[in-house]
């Protein structure tokens, strides 16, 4: 229950001496103050004290905020969540586009190579009925008949395209589906990998904590 | 053009308008870049913090529901981000919440006075508080909020604002009249 500035004790009343000086009490506990200053020398000294404290926190040096540039920063990361959100195949093949880029400005035939494969894999795929992402629950699982073992991936939300092109190029992974509305990708290895070897893959995008929020096998 | 209010805005924001988003940023982000700032002595964790912060706000206007102030709202989830911060970064920062070294004897008024004045001293003070006892004097004395919009922002009872601000204010005091001290 709250008291009533009258049945205020003197350290109560001491206490509320920083939101006088803030100029933030009114009505009866600012009276209570006003009465209690009145009467006791120590608790104007208080004041006097609170008072320079307070002007001095107030004339401390000016910061830097981000300013405009951390409005612009949170702008892109929006628009990315945005469109990650509902972009779902458009990402996929802008992801297809610039590892194709990358292939032709090509650092090696070896990327080069993959590179084709996963936009083959990705326009193959283009073409498959999309069915899946969530459950009655709201629990992640994909449709698919196929008896390959897949990867299911999330990354990083400040993970940049750049850096996923190129994890997806070094594990030798494409992209087969996604983002879902969760952003899950489906991952395909690039061989006809065993189990292990997808293990040994999983371990490598698991250890890529910049880039890689998530990594299961399906 | 008459500014619309940080409430109208948020309003707005939850509706996905990013004209609003643009102009609530603009009004509250130098404020609220200090405060964070001034509990993190680091400027890119504080801008890491400022635009989390903000990407909160994106995403939870639709849950605003203007019982407290919009900047009180906004300060709150700050709050809560540079505790989370210090529990994954520096744990050992957050104990004791409400101890602070107990504060020995009366220093001499005049020299805590004079100590007050010379900023790098009060820096230096400042900078010694615990997070918690730092936000509620940041709060208090340069944002000069009521202590009941203070109790919503770090989400504590009232009277714990104010025996916060109380015992960090006593540390501040006694710490100034030691650099005095060593000064002289």
């Amino acid at each position: 229950m709250t008291k009533q500035p009258e049945e205020l004790s003197e350290r109560e009343l001491h206490q509320l001496l920083p939101f006088y000086v803030n100029g933030s009490l009114e009505g009866e506990e600012l009276d209570a103050i006003k009465a209690y200053l009145a009467g006791s020398e120590e608790a104007r000294q208080e004041v006097a004290f609170l008072e320079q404290l307070r002007e001095n926190i107030k004339k401390q040096p000016q910061v830097n905020s981000p300013g405009e540039l951390g409005l612009k920063r949170l702008q892109r990361e929006i628009s990315r969540n945005e469109t990650l959100r509902s972009g779902k195949g458009e990402q996929a093949s802008d992801l297809a586009r610039k590892v194709q880029l990358s292939a032709r400005a090509g650092v090696s035939v070896w990327w080069r190579n993959l590179a084709v494969a996963a936009c083959l894999t990705l326009v193959v795929l283009g073409a498959f009925s999309r069915d899946v992402w969530l459950g009655d629950g709201g629990d992640m699982h994909l449709a698919g008949s196929e008896n390959t073992a897949h990867i299911q991936v999330t990354f990083k939300p400040q993970a940049t395209e750049e850096a996923i092109r190129l994890l997806l190029l070094e594990t030798g992974l494409t992209i087969k589906e996604g983002p879902s509305t969760l952003g899950v990708y489906r991952l395909d290895a690039e061989t006809n990998a065993g189990d292990e070897t997808l293990d040994g893959i999983l371990q490598r995008l698991r250890s890529r904590k910049d880039v890689v929020e998530t990594a299961d096998l399906e | 053009m008459e500014q619309e209010s940080p409430a109208v805005l948020i309003e707005r924001i939850a509706k996905g308008d990013e004209a609003a988003f643009a102009a609530l940023y603009l009004s509250v982000e130098s404020r609220l870049y200090r405060f964070i700032l001034s509990k993190l002595n680091d400027s890119f964790e504080a801008a890491d913090i400022l635009n989390e912060t903000f990407l909160e706000v994106w995403k939870s206007a639709g849950k605003f529901q203007g019982r407290s102030k919009a900047t009180t709202w906004i300060f709150g989830i700050a709050y809560h981000k540079i505790m989370d911060h210090y529990r994954k970064t520096k744990p050992a920062q957050l104990d004791d919440m409400e101890h602070l070294d107990p504060v020995d004897e009366s220093p001499d008024q005049a020299q805590v006075m004079s100590a007050t004045q010379e900023s790098n001293h009060l820096r230096f003070c400042l900078d010694k508080l615990k997070p918690a006892f730092r936000a509620v004097i940041e709060l208090s004395f340069f944002e000069d909020l009521p202590y009941r919009e203070i109790a919503e922002i770090v989400n504590c009872p009232e009277g714990t604002v104010k025996t916060r601000v109380f015992h960090a204010k006593e540390a501040l005091r006694h710490c100034l009249s030691q650099r005095m001290g060593d000064a002289i």
